[in-house]
């Protein structure tokens, strides 16, 4: 047996694979298909931690574990019934407790299991190592000892979680708590280096640079916060070099490792898309959604538990498509549904009566599952779009949406914000407190003191809900001096007032949409990280690219004038692609057609793009990272400790710092 | 060795699920079957498309519906032996929520899972069979017109 053994079974890099595959197949083939022996009976015990069945469950499915021969999942931790006949396969993280657990079920003379493979989900410090080959009865029955190098949990084809959601407060909030700091930076450098692990993948690494040399003020440690993971993500992703075989010696992707100053607009601005009016608007649970179905019996509406994810075709098509052209797919498909139902309907009446049974047959068919989950995932999706345009009109969110992209773009200020607060006092205080953090975002010098509290006293708002302004605006902490700066420069060579601006309008945008206007940050800096062109005062590498690099990144990744647009797939080719399927399973990625044309694509890509945003990224951020694939002609990854809907987001600026009082005295001085 | 082995044997729980996967294999090997006799059929419906001789069309025919029947017996065999470790599971000792409990109710719900998969494709077989039928009988009777 060998440590470190994450070799991949098809060649490495041959084959260009989505990211999200890549982990998908690494779990199902890589471990669980590998764990064979000659003697091996067929069916096999799962064991994992609490950390690893949640890297199991974010990539893979109840059925596909079953598939690879896996009859029973256990928890490490919990009192396990001994199947002595049967082998194991334990995927854990490598921590002592762990361990421990592992050699107490397979040492002396009745172990729990056959034989163990044991895959860890993160590099093993190696007196544990040790520890485990100091355990004589233990040797023999050990199949596989190895590291699997795989503890991040995918959310989307492009898009992963740390899952750390406590992350702001612990690297941003406490700082006096070293450990935590260090516990919670470190734990996020593996999980990162581990996607590199899986993929194959030597970065360029990137990250903002702290601006403030005095490191003992507070600022001074938060600036720092991007520049320390970056350099423990390189010092992780240096060491696979020595440790994975087929590893890459020389930079084959980019990365940026950021944080939430960098914008801190996108996290409470209303975003228009499908996708996030689902999350901002509906009270989903991650990507869960609560639907009600009326009975079938007739009786009280059953409750439904759907999952908005990729497996969903409509989903996937609609996700990033603004709300009312959602809408109006919808209602298009729904439409077109139901006439091809009804020619089928003509289809059979137009039959003579002597051919009964070729008329039973196709009735069957169209009562088959297939049939029917059309019909479910339409109706599902005109009914959300349905809640969610009811809900727009009736907080009157068009007029706030308007207002906000306003300020963002400098085309609105105090007059129109205190307008605003005057006219339309029902609105709900979260969005009011949203509106606000805006405009002290593209105002800072004007949320200040006195003015600051007149503002939220007009907009009937808490001393609480001033904690989460203040707290943003110590987040922002010397974006603020720049700005400040900045405005006095311009203050000495003209007089005329300056438009202030927190985004300039892409004219290369069609905008079809109202209130499509807005743009995350994330989108400039991507397109800068792909010309090579970030601002050196901001942004520093720790592997600088040769010269000769440069110029083959360049090469490569050319934007093209015209961004390729991928046309809705129509109803009739994805059954027919299904239909002539051999066999249908439950796994959407497989057999969804969609996916395939999507694998094709990759096929023409160029390096990869990974962003790391810590302390929580947003879903128009996510959307930005899939535009910018085609565009790009470079999959660009988003990474984060956690996915935030505004609600979530404001609640962990509120308890960032406890000593708000305090503070806030500080920004009077 | 024997006394490991009188070990193992000892556990009683164990012991049936031991018989149980090996009822499961055997099924499996039967899936195997059904598989191939469906892929068969696949391309002998693809090789139908492309013949215009009545001899062949006719050899076809008779081997397609050779292989259809063959299909149905394996999986009716597939439904009722499924069905056995069905009133297995309920009737064996372990404890609910117990290991061997679960496995065996995993395992069971992925055979049924591929039964299902599998009566659909045999579903559209059957159409297809149909349709041919039907189409042969309308040009008969164009025939019988034109004389």
């Amino acid at each position: 047996m060998s440590l470190s053994d994450s070799e991949t079974p098809y060649g490495g890099g041959t084959e260009y694979k989505p990211f999200r595959h890549i982990s998908r197949d690494r779990l199902l083939i890589e471990m669980l298909r590998s764990a064979k022996s000659p003697d091996s009976k067929a069916w096999k015990v799962l064991i994992m931690d609490k950390v690893t069945v949640k890297v199991m469950s974010h990539s893979c499915k109840m059925a596909d574990i079953t598939d690879q021969e896996i009859s029973l999942v256990e928890d490490l931790f919990r009192r396990r019934q001994p199947l002595p006949s049967l082998d194991a396969v334990y995927f854990m993280q490598p921590s002592k407790e762990n361990v421990v657990m592992f050699l107490s079920d397979m040492s002396g003379r009745e172990p729990l299991y056959k034989k163990a493979y044991v895959f860890f989900s993160s590099p093993i410090p190696k007196e544990l190592v040790n520890h485990i080959k100091c355990d004589t009865s233990v040797l023999p029955r050990i199949g596989a000892l190895r590291e699997m190098n795989l503890e991040y949990f995918p959310i989307d084809s492009q898009g992963f979680i740390t899952d750390q959601e406590t992350a702001m407060e612990e690297l941003y909030g406490n700082i006096e708590n070293t450990r935590r700091f260090n516990t919670c930076l470190n734990n996020m450098a593996i999980r990162i280096a581990t996607v590199f692990a899986s993929l194959k993948e030597l970065p360029c690494v990137w990250y903002r640079a702290a601006k403030d040399s005095d490191e003992s003020t507070a600022t001074a440690v938060r600036e720092l916060v991007p520049t320390k993971l970056a350099n423990a993500v390189w010092d992780m992703v240096s060491k696979y070099k020595s440790t994975i075989p087929g590893f890459p010696q020389n930079e084959t992707c980019d990365m940026l490792i950021v944080d939430r100053s960098v914008d801190q607009i996108a996290p409470v601005i209303h975003e228009w898309t499908y996708d996030a009016m689902c999350h901002d608007l509906l009270t989903m649970d991650g990507d869960k959604y609560m639907h009600e179905v009326p009975s079938k019996v007739g009786g009280q509406p059953e409750i439904k538990e759907v999952i908005l994810q990729d497996h969903d075709s409509v989903w996937l098509e609609l996700r990033h498509t603004h709300i009312a052209d959602a809408s109006e797919r919808l209602h298009e498909k729904f439409t077109n549904f139901v006439s091809k139902n009804k020619a089928a309907q003509i289809q059979q009446s137009g039959r003579d009566g002597s051919e009964l049974s070729t008329r039973d047959l196709q009735k069957m068919v169209q009562a088959l599952p297939q049939y029917t989950e059309q019909v479910e995932k339409i109706s599902l999706h005109v009914e959300i779009a349905g809640k969610i345009n009811k809900i727009i009109r009736e907080t009157d969110l068009r007029e706030l949406g308007q207002l906000e992209q306003d300020l963002v773009f400098g085309d609105a200020g105090a007059k129109e914000v205190i307008n605003f607060l005057r006219t339309k006092q029902n609105t709900t205080p979260e969005y009011k407190l949203r509106l606000l953090m805006i405009y002290a975002s593209v105002y800072p010098e004007k949320f200040e003191g006195d003015k600051a509290s007149k503002l939220m006293q007009l907009a009937k708002l808490s001393p609480d809900d001033m904690k989460v302004i203040s707290n943003m605006q110590q987040l922002a902490g010397s974006s603020n001096k720049k700005s400040s700066a900045a405005g006095g420069f311009s203050l000495k060579f003209s007089n005329q007032k300056t438009k202030q601006a927190a985004r300039k309008d892409r004219t290369e945008e069609e905008e079809t949409w109202q209130l499509f206007r807005f743009y995350p940050m994330l989108e400039e800096l991507i397109e800068n990280l792909s010309k090579g062109e970030l601002a050196k005062n901001e942004y520093s590498c720790i592997n600088e690219p040769n010269p000769s690099n440069a110029r083959g990144s360049v090469r490569i990744s050319k934007q093209t004038q015209t961004p390729p647009t991928t046309a809705p797939h129509s109803m009739r080719s994805r059954r027919t692609a299904n239909w002539g399927r051999a066999r249908t399973s439950d796994d959407g990625y497989s057999s969804d057609s969609t996916l395939k044309n999507v694998t094709t694509d990759f096929k023409r890509m160029g390096k990869r793009i990974f962003v790391f945003i810590i302390g929580g990224a947003t879903r128009s951020e996510l959307r930005v990272c899939h535009k910018l694939t085609p565009k790009l002609k470079r999959e660009v990854i988003l990474g984060t400790t956690s996915m935030d809907d505004p609600p979530q987001y404001l609640t962990k600026l509120k308890l960032l710092f406890d000593n708000n009082v305090s503070q806030l005295n500080g920004l009077g001085i | 060795g024997d006394v490991e082995l009188g070990e193992y044997a000892r556990n009683s729980g164990d012991l049936g699920l031991d018989s149980f996967f090996k009822k499961v294999q055997e099924l499996d090997k039967q899936y195997a079957k059904l598989d191939k006799l469906l892929k068969k059929l696949q391309d002998a419906h693809e090789e139908s498309k492309a013949v215009t001789k009545a001899p062949s069309m006719k050899a076809i025919k008779q081997r397609m519906e050779k292989d259809v029947d063959e299909v149905k017996k394996t999986a009716h065999y597939l439904k009722t032996k499924i069905e056995e470790l069905d009133k297995e599971n309920l009737a064996n000792g372990c404890g609910k929520g117990s290991g061997a409990d679960r496995s065996r109710t995993a395992t069971t719900i992925s055979l049924k899972k591929k039964l299902k998969d599998t009566e659909f494709q045999i579903l559209r077989e059957a159409i297809h069979q149909e349709y041919r039928e039907v189409v042969e009988r309308r040009v008969f009777t164009a025939c019988l017109l034109d004389n």
